[in-house]
C-alpha cells in the first residue's frame, strides 16, 4: 500500500452511520498522527464502537471518507481494511474458542498483506504475559487473558492503526494496570498508532495525548488530555452517569 | 456369531458413503451457514460420472473414474457456489435454502438431460467382486474396500482440518466468519474451497456407490445415501466432522442389524434416531450451540 509522506496515519472525515433506518453516527471526524495514543470517550450507546465499525466497514452501513496514511479506504471490504493496516480489537474481543491461542494468533498473519507479520517468538518476547496461554485452548482464558491475546493478534499483521474497544471493560483494577503498561510500550515496539474506546477516564488518561468525545454519535469535545482530565464540569457532562 | 461380523463390515461399508457424502454437507454449514440442499444433485451426478469414464473392470480404471467424478462434481460445486450461493448470501439462510432447492431441481435436470431417465449399473471392479471367509464369516471385498476408503478420507479430512493452514481458516470462518473477516482472510474464497471439497467428496460417494446400487435420478434423494446423509449430520451436530463419522457409522451399522433382524422395519431406524435426538440432543452428539467447527472433542 503506497503512504502519503506526512499524512495522518487515520483521516475519518464526515462519517455518518446507520443499523438500519437508526442513525448512529452523524459527521464524525477523527484523526490519528503517527505514534499518538489518541482516546475515543463517551457514554454507553455514545457511538464508540460504531466508529470502529464504520472504519472496519463492519456491521454498519456508513458513509464519509476515510484514509489509511493517505490511501482512501473507506469502500473496501472488512478484510482488505484488514490487510492495509487496521487491526481491530473488538469490545468482546472474539477469541476463536475452537483454535488454540497459538492458532488464533497465527491466523492473524493473513492480515499481514504485504508487510512481514510478527512472529509469535517476537510477540512473545514484546508480551511475556502471553508465554503461558500459548499452548491453551481459546476457550480456557480468563477476561485478562482474552483481551491480551486480542491485542497480541490484532499486533501479529504490523497493523499502521489499532483499534482499541473498551479493553479495560470488566476486568479487575490490578489487570487494568498490566494492560495499561502493555499497550503503552506498543506505539514505539511495534510502529503502531492507537485509537482507544474507553469510559475508564484514569486508564485513558495515563495513556492518551489527545482524546475525542462522544455523545448520541457526535463529536461534542476534541482536545488534549490533559486539559480535558483537569475540567471536571465537561468531565462531568459527557462521561458521568446522570442520575436524574 | 459370525453373523455379527458379517452385519458389522457391511454396517460400516454402508455407512462409509453417507459419511462422505455427510462430511461435506456439515462441512459446508459450518463455513456457509446454508444446508445444501442441492448436495444430492452432486452425489448422483458422480454416479453417473462413473457410468460414462469407467472402462473395464481393472481396479486402476475404477478408481481413476471415482477420481474423475470426484473433480467434475467439484467443477459443478464451485461453479453452484459463484452462481447461486454468492450472491444469495447476505439475503439469508432462508434465502440460501432456496437457492439450494432450485440449483437441486436444475442438477437433476441437467443430469437427465445428459444421462438420461433408463437406470444404469456398472460392474464392480474385477478385483473385489468376491467375497472371501473369516473366522466362518463372509465378508464382500468391497465392503472392506469401502471401510478402507472410509477410514483414509476421514484421516484425510482430519490432516486437512487440524494441521493446515486452510483448515485453520475454515475452523476460524465456521466460528465467526466477521472476526475472520477482520483479520484479512478472505472469507469468500474459504467459502468457495470448502463448497468444492464438499462437492468433490459429494461426486466421489456416488462414483462409489455405483457397483452397488441402480443409478438413476432416483439416487438424488434416495433413501439408502442422501436422506441418511441429512440425518447424520443433525445426529453428529451440524458442523462437526467427527460427528458425522460417528453418526454414519453408528448408523450403517444400526441399520445393518435391522436388515437382518426384521428387515420390514429397514430405513425406519434413521427416523426413529433423528427423532430421537430432536427431542432429547438438538444440537446433536458432538454439536456445539455455536456450531463451529470442532476438530477435538
Ligand atoms: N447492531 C446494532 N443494531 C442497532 N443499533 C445499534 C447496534 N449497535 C449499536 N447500536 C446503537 O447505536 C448507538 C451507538 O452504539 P455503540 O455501540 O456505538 O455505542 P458505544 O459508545 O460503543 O457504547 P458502549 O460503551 O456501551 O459500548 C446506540 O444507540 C446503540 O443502541
Ligand atoms: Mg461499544
Amino acid at each position: 500500500m503506497s503512504t502519503t509522506p506526512g499524512a495522518p496515519v487515520l483521516s475519518a472525515t464526515g462519517l455518518d452511520a446507520w443499523y438500519g433506518a437508526a442513525q448512529a453516527l452523524f459527521d464524525v471526524d477523527v484523526r490519528v498522527e503517527p505514534g499518538e495514543v489518541v482516546g475515543l470517550l463517551g457514554r454507553n450507546g455514545a457511538g464508540k464502537s460504531t466508529t470502529f465499525n464504520a472504519i472496519m466497514n463492519l456491521q454498519v452501513r456508513s458513509t464519509g471518507s476515510i484514509e489509511l496514511d493517505g490511501t482512501p479506504i473507506s469502500t473496501r471490504s472488512a478484510d482488505s481494511i484488514a490487510r492495509a493496516g487496521v487491526g481491530w480489537v473488538p469490545e468482546d474481543r472474539r477469541i476463536f474458542t475452537n483454535l488454540t491461542v497459538r492458532e488464533n494468533l497465527e491466523l492473524a498473519k493473513f492480515a499481514a498483506g504485504t508487510r512481514d507479520p510478527v512472529t509469535v517468538d517476537e510477540l512473545l518476547a514484546s508480551l511475556p504475559l502471553l508465554d503461558k496461554l500459548i499452548g491453551r485452548k481459546g476457550n480456557q482464558l480468563s477476561g485478562g487473558e482474552q483481551q491480551l491475546v486480542a491485542v497480541a493478534r490484532a499486533l501479529v499483521s504490523r497493523p499502521r492503526l489499532l483499534l482499541l474497544d473498551e479493553p479495560t471493560e470488566g476486568l479487575a483494577p490490578l489487570i487494568v494496570e498490566g494492560i495499561a503498561e502493555a499497550i503503552q510500550r506498543l506505539p514505539q515496539m511495534f510502529d503502531v498508532a492507537i485509537l482507544v474506546a474507553e469510559q475508564n477516564l484514569p486508564f485513558v488518561t495515563d495513556l492518551t495525548s489527545r482524546v475525542y468525545v462522544l455523545e448520541t454519535g457526535r463529536v461534542v469535545h476534541e482536545g488534549p488530555t490533559d486539559a480535558f482530565s483537569r475540567d471536571a464540569a465537561l468531565q462531568e457532562r459527557y462521561l458521568s452517569i446522570s442520575i436524574a | 456369531m459370525n453373523d455379527l461380523l458379517t452385519i458389522l463390515v457391511t454396517g460400516l461399508a454402508q455407512g462409509v458413503p453417507i459419511f462422505i457424502v455427510a462430511s461435506g454437507l456439515t462441512l459446508i454449514y459450518g463455513v456457509l451457514h446454508v444446508l445444501n440442499f442441492a448436495h444430492g444433485g452432486f452425489f448422483l451426478i458422480g454416479a453417473f460420472i462413473l457410468t460414462s469414464t469407467i472402462q473395464g473392470g481393472s481396479l486402476g480404471s475404477f478408481f481413476g473414474a471415482v477420481l474423475i467424478a470426484g473433480l467434475g462434481v467439484m467443477i459443478v460445486g464451485i461453479v453452484s457456489e459463484l452462481l447461486v450461493f454468492r450472491p444469495l448470501y447476505k439475503a439469508g439462510p432462508t434465502v440460501s435454502f432456496l437457492g439450494a432447492f432450485a440449483l437441486f431441481l436444475a442438477l437433476l435436470g441437467l443430469a437427465i438431460v445428459v444421462w438420461g431417465t433408463n437406470p444404469r449399473t456398472v460392474r464392480y471392479p474385477d478385483a473385489l467382486d468376491g467375497s472371501f471367509t473369516v473366522a466362518g464369516a463372509r465378508i464382500g471385498e468391497y465392503d472392506v474396500a469401502m471401510v478402507v476408503l472410509g477410514g483414509v478420507i476421514a484421516v484425510g479430512l482430519w490432516l486437512l482440518l487440524s494441521k493446515t493452514s486452510l483448515g485453520m481458516r475454515v475452523r476460524a470462518v465456521s466460528h465467526d466468519r466477521t472476526m475472520a473477516l477482520a483479520l484479512g482472510i478472505r472469507v469468500g474464497r474459504v467459502s468457495t474451497t470448502v463448497f468444492a471439497i464438499g462437492a468433490f467428496l459429494a461426486g466421489v460417494a456416488g462414483a462409489l456407490i455405483a457397483p452397488v446400487s441402480s443409478i438413476d435420478e432416483g439416487l438424488a434423494l434416495s433413501t439408502d445415501y442422501m436422506l441418511p446423509a441429512f440425518i447424520v449430520i443433525i445426529v453428529g451436530g451440524l458442523g462437526s466432522v467427527p460427528g458425522a463419522l460417528v453418526a454414519a457409522m453408528a448408523l450403517g451399522v444400526l441399520e445393518s442389524v435391522i436388515f437382518r433382524a426384521a428387515p420390514d422395519l429397514s430405513g425406519f431406524s434413521y427416523y426413529l434416531v433423528v427423532a430421537l435426538f430432536l427431542m432429547f440432543r438438538p444440537q446433536g452428539l458432538f454439536g456445539s450451540s455455536s456450531r463451529s467447527i470442532q476438530m477435538a472433542r
